[in-house]
């Protein structure tokens, strides 16, 4: 009887037991589940904000960089008797060109006072004013007296013109055609009336084989823009000898006119982002976001997907706005530091490890090395800056920025070889210790073989046991790798330039990082800069990622032939 | 004969023996002996590295405690009138701080008031005096005592009359003279004058005519400000008498003559609400640029001349004054021994009226570059004054040092406890983020995982402690800061130390759960199974007798994973807040110590400065509480550790 109820007991205590065990069992599991859920959420987060809508508007309506170029033909296809009939009395004596430019001028005039900055009124609102608020409004800007003189109107012939309803009537009625029914030499003006800094720089880039845009001054065309199509007589002309309006003749008789339209977009229209919005907002609440952008964005402003991780991205140069800003520099920078860290730190490492495995003997100093080994792993990467800082940007300043190679240099030490050599000293003891793991496993057997055949140490090593080892510490050295680049502390720490235009092009060029970039565009408070950081992690974790993949495809290929 | 024959033969072996013998040494001797050699040195290297950080650390340690901060005010432009020197009886200077404000005027009895001053601290310290007011209105004063934003002051000096109200200027004193005067500074600027002819802008010329209230008018003369108009057709015009002045509108009659709106009218009829008038032929009337319709050349507009942009100084009505200076000319200004230490690289500094930046920082001597580009011809420069604010803050404390609640090294509060206390709760909070999670994840890889879960689940815990730091930053500032303030609300600040402490831990969970894992697979499996025999569940088996055996490598893990919190710098540096701060509350950000090195020496960080010294000390703090952390692991490892 008692020990069928014991037998009870033990039985309930028993399945308790493993009930419990269940119960923690969940747990373990559970905060495996979190350990990779929080993974998850972190790229989720990074993707979330390297794609959304944008708010894009214009810098110009392309609109307006037609209006001129229509209300010029427009004028000129009036009838002679109407031209003068806006003039009245004064149009009858005037050429006919000279009332034409004067009708141009008188538009831009209105142009002028419709667009001033801090009173903005369209035009079709302008023309309803009476006579007077207009000649106020013409008072009150800057410069536009200055043209009027230069177009020798005065006062009362303004008022005149203000006050015609045909006037009015010309510049009102909407464009006939659009930016891309223009022609070539059309398109040519538009470039001209809106860049006109620009023109010189814009025949180099697309027309000339040279290096330098400085270069083109002075020497014929025939040589300076070798290659394209050059009017008739002006082979032997400077580029510096023509006018603005000859060098637009040069660009729009060697590009067609799509290439004219490109560069029209790019230097003349050129989008603004207002406002960008984040992967999940712009799936989940799409219909707000287009609320907000009818009633509280300017007029015209148009909303669209972007990825802010494209080519232009990785290929562009870093610029101030998030919106065209690229992360080549920063890139190249990460490369340099990579090739010379690993020609670096590789040989220091596995000689150490070589050293410590096969050669040293139990004395003090080797234990001392090893201890310090260990202990130099747990040291702050942020500390290595500041011995990088100290030593390699500072005390070792004339070696490290390169002047007693004689190169001139003008970063004082914050070069791309302080930064790998930083990164060196930060990486040797992991590349040590995993070398040394690997020279520990490979059999004594072999090296006893090798001595048994009369092999001196150095043939031993050199001959069986490393490319035996050569898998193992190959790995730990793409590890290690990895980590080196990953590393942002040393880097700010000895002075990383977050904003550089120079591409480093060697280990004397001012240092420039991945991480370092991501950082501080982490910093800025413009929300943008947060989606290109979000769009340079994806591209930073892309290239680490793969460097730690194929170091494990690595080891799990030499074990598998190790076992074999 | 045999002699003969013999001899060959032995002497043959013999030279094969020595041959082979040569041979050995040559294979062994010097090639291994470099090889040694040179391996010995790549081993020892490492030692060097641990041998630099602690001299480097230690030296600049020293001379942190060795040095004091050079306060140096933020210099906006000063009135011209301000900027007098006044020498007082001890020798000492006065020098301009106009980044103060008095908090309210003072009469002549009161000896304690308010100054409030940009940032909290006042930052001069006593013995000093402070002078208020300038010129004749002056009075000198000596700081008695300081609060936080309160100063005491002994007033009616020997030199000084006491005044009532102050127009608010304040100046203070240092204690020495710091700086000194400039004899000579050259003038980098190019004055040029020009005829109008020269100027490529469209310009007015004397007989000009045009309308201006509505007369037409002729241009007689001019010069930069006004321009001399001569009245040629008048136009009767009609005026509201009611926009007249008062006086001229009840005094006007018929053609009466009065001055207004520039030009000078006579009335031609004046009813009760009208006043008709024309202005008076050929009179003239000297009118302010300002005022006409018509904008000419402005002082200093940017023109263009000889292909050399120049801003317009002045002009008359010939010639047009112009001035450029070349943007980079650098001057070197001699300072008193020890006073460089004063200036960054890269601040602005006056002197006199002129901004110049400072360019590079010599042996008693700075060189600043002149003609900034924002100064566009200021550079106009006088030999009488120096004024860039400086103050001498005391020496450092060690006691201070450790035991001061504030840190702004550069103002002179050197107590380093805010930026520890920030490290430790960041710290603390991680671990209660990672140590159930790591253990949890250990256990339950090393003792419940099949093996194939195990071999796919450990890389992937890999791939998240592969994850650069800078991702794990993003994260806290994009994600789990946003998140946080959505659970708790606006008492979590955008910066905050629980953020940063909850990404920390989780950046350590993979650290934690592989070591701990290994040392939990350490325990031999006879432990195990002996455990099982004695009828234990598999949970009672791994709480009771496996994790007690792996405990040290357990706490050994836990402990080299702090150590890892501490250093860690990219989510601490962007998530916990860039402002020292001595507080517990984890919903407030407080800088942390890698924080701090990396917000000062991001950007051009100028050697020995106290900017300089304190990251330096600060990493010291660092190292040694890394170092102690990795020694007691080690320690415990070792210590606690069963032998099997």
């Amino acid at each position: 009887m008692s020990n069928r109820i014991e037998v009870g007991i033990f039985r309930t205590s028993v399945q308790a037991r493993n009930l419990r065990g269940e119960r923690m069992r969940i747990f373990y599991l559970f905060s495996l589940i979190i350990a990779f859920a929080v993974l998850v959420i972190l790229f989720a987060s990074v993707m979330n904000q390297a794609f959304g809508l944008v708010a894009v508007n214009y810098a110009v309506d392309p609109d307006n960089l037609v209006r001129p170029i229509e209300l010029q033909s427009r004028i000129s296809a009036l009838p002679e008797a109407s031209i003068r009939e806006f003039f009245g009395e004064e149009g009858a004596e005037a050429e006919r060109p000279i009332l034409e430019g004067q009708l141009y001028l008188y538009y831009t005039l209105i142009d002028q006072v419709a667009n001033k900055r801090d009173d903005e009124i369209l035009l079709e609102e302008l023309a309803l004013l009476p006579t007077d608020q207009v000649i106020a409004r013409i008072n009150g800007i800057d410069n536009v007296t200055r043209t009027l003189r230069g177009a020798d109107m005065t006062v009362p012939m303004l008022t005149t013109l203000v006050g015609n309803q045909a006037l009015w009537q010309l510049i009102l009625s909407p464009n006939t055609r659009t930016l891309e029914e223009l022609t070539n030499p059309e398109l040519g003006r538009v470039i001209e009336n809106n860049v006109s800094r620009e023109i010189l720089q814009l025949v180099y880039e697309n027309l000339s084989p040279l290096s330098d845009v400085r270069e083109m001054n002075g020497i014929p065309l025939s040589i300076s823009i070798e290659g394209s199509l050059i009017p008739d007589g002006w082979e032997e002309r400077a580029i510096n000898d023509l006018s603005a309006s000859e060098r637009v003749q040069l660009l729009t008789e060697n590009l067609s006119q799509e290439q004219l339209l490109v560069l029209i977009n790019e230097r003349v229209i050129k989008e603004v982002i207002l406002q960008s919005w984040n992967l999940d907002q712009s799936i989940l609440s799409r219909g707000a976001i287009e609320i907000r952008v009818e009633d509280a964005l300017q007029f015209g402003t148009e909303l669209r997907w972007r990825s802010w991780l494209s080519a232009d991205f990785i290929t562009g140069p870093l610029t101030k706005t998030p919106s065209t800003a690229g992360i080549y520099p920063a890139m190249m920078g990460t490369i340099w530091l990579m090739l010379i860290t690993v020609l670096i730190s590789f040989p220091l490492g596995v000689g150490a490890a070589i050293y410590l495995e096969e050669y040293a003997s139990d004395s003090f100093i080797n234990k001392l090395i090893e201890v310090n080994i260990r202990n130099l792993a747990g040291v702050p990467s942020i500390i290595y800056g500041m011995l990088g800082l100290a030593l390699f940007v500072r005390a070792l300043a004339p070696i490290t920025s390169g002047e007693i190679f004689g190169v001139p240099s003008n970063v004082a030490g914050r070069t791309i070889l302080s930064g790998a050599l930083t990164l060196s000293l930060l990486i040797l003891p992991v590349i040590i210790s995993a070398s040394q793991e690997a020279l520990r496993a490979v059999p004594s057997t072999l090296r006893e073989g090798s001595f048994g055949l009369g092999a001196t140490k150095w043939q031993t090593v050199s001959r069986t046991i490393l490319p035996t080892a050569m898998p193992g510490i190959i790995t730990g050295a793409i590890i290690a790798l990895a980590r080196a680049i990953g590393e942002t502390a040393p880097l700010l720490v000895i002075g990383t330039a977050t904003f550089t235009t120079s591409v480093p092009s060697g280990p004397f060029s001012s240092i420039s990082a991945m991480p370092t970039q991501i950082f501080s565009w982490i910093r800025e408070s413009d929300p943008q800069f947060r989606n290109i950081a979000a769009a340079g992690i994806i591209l930073f974790l892309a290239v680490l990622l793969s460097m730690n993949a194929i170091a494990i495809v690595f080891r799990q290929r030499a074990s598998r032939r190790s076992i074999a | 004969m045999e002699m003969a024959t013999n001899t060959p033969n032995e002497g043959k072996s013999f030279i094969k023996k020595q041959t082979g013998e040569q041979a050995i040494k040559k294979r062994v001797r010097p090639v291994d002996g470099i090889i040694t050699i040179t391996l010995f040195i790549t081993g020892i290297f490492s030692v060097f590295t641990t041998i630099f950080i602690v001299i480097i650390l230690g030296q600049q340690t020293l001379l942190f405690f060795d040095s004091r901060a050079y306060i140096i005010a933020k210099l906006p432009v000063v009135d011209d009138a301000l900027t007098e020197a006044v020498d007082l009886d001890d020798g000492s200077s006065m020098s301009e701080f106009s980044d103060a404000t008095l908090g309210e005027s003072i009469d002549s009895n009161q000896t304690e008031f308010l100054i409030s001053f940009e940032g909290d601290r006042i930052p001069f310290q006593q013995p000093q005096f402070i002078q208020i007011g300038v010129g004749d209105d002056r009075e000198v004063m000596r700081i008695l005592d300081r609060g936080r934003r309160t100063i005491k002051v002994e007033r009616g000096l020997d030199n000084t009359t006491p005044i009532a109200h102050p127009s608010g200027a304040l100046l203070f004193s240092m204690t020495e003279r710091q700086v000194t005067l400039i004899e000579d500074m050259p003038v980098v600027q190019s004055v040029q004058t020009i005829p109008w002819e020269q100027v490529n802008v469209p310009f007015a010329s004397i007989g000009d005519e045009f309308t201006f209230r509505q007369q037409i008018v002729k241009i007689n003369d001019f010069n930069s400000t006004n321009m001399v108009l001569q009245c040629i057709t008048p136009v009767p015009q009609t005026f509201n008498r009611g926009d007249l002045p008062r006086r001229l509108a009840q005094a006007l009659s018929d053609g009466e003559f009065f001055d207004y709106n520039n030009l000078r009218w006579q009335a031609e009829s004046v009813s009760d609400n009208q006043v008709v008038a024309a202005c008076v032929q050929d009179s003239t009337a000297q009118v302010a640029w300002s005022v006409l319709p018509v904008t000419m050349l402005k002082i200093s507009d940017i023109i263009e001349y000889q292909s050399q942009d120049w801003r317009v100084s002045s002009y008359t009505n010939q010639t047009v004054r112009i001035e450029r200076c070349d943007a980079g000319q650098l001057t070197d200004i001699p300072l008193l021994q020890g006073f460089e230490r004063a200036f960054t690289v890269g601040s602005l500094i006056q002197i006199s009226t002129e901004i110049m930046r400072v360019e590079s920082v010599g042996e008693n001597s700075i060189r600043v570059e002149r003609c900034l580009q924002d100064t566009f011809g200021l550079a106009k420069t006088r030999t009488d004054g120096f004024y860039p604010s400086i103050s001498i803050a005391d020496e450092v404390e060690f006691g201070e040092f450790l035991t001061a609640t504030d840190w702004v090294p550069q103002n002179g509060a050197y107590g380093i406890l805010p930026l520890v206390t920030a490290t430790i709760l960041i710290t603390i909070v991680a671990l209660i983020v990672a140590v159930p999670l790591g253990l949890g994840a250990a256990i339950y890889l090393s003792e419940y995982a099949p093996l194939k879960v195990r071999n796919t689940l450990k890389p992937i815990l890999e791939i998240l402690a592969g994850v650069p730091t800078v991702v794990f930053g993003f994260f806290a500032v994009s994600f789990v800061s946003p998140v946080l303030q959505g659970i708790f609300g606006n008492v979590v600040q955008g910066q905050n130390i629980l953020t940063a402490g909850i990404v920390v831990g989780i950046l350590i969970v993979p650290m934690i759960s592989s070591l701990s894992e290994e040392a939990l697979r350490a325990v031999p499996r006879a432990l195990r199974e002996a455990s099982y025999g004695l009828g234990a569940t598999k949970l009672e088996t791994t709480v009771r007798v496996i994790f007690p055996a792996a405990i040290s490598g357990i706490l050994a893990s836990i402990i080299l994973a702090a150590s890892r919190a501490v250093g860690e710098t990219m989510v601490v540096a962007l998530a916990a807040g860039s402002v020292p701060k001595f507080t517990f509350n984890i919903f407030e950000g407080a800088e942390a110590m890698t924080g701090y090195i990396v917000r000062i020496s991001g950007g051009d960080l100028s050697y020995n400065t106290i900017d300089y010294n304190s990251i330096f000390v600060v990493g010291a703090t660092l190292f040694v509480m890394t170092l102690l952390l990795n020694i007691v692991s080690s320690i415990v490892a070792n210590r606690l550790r069963e032998a099997y």
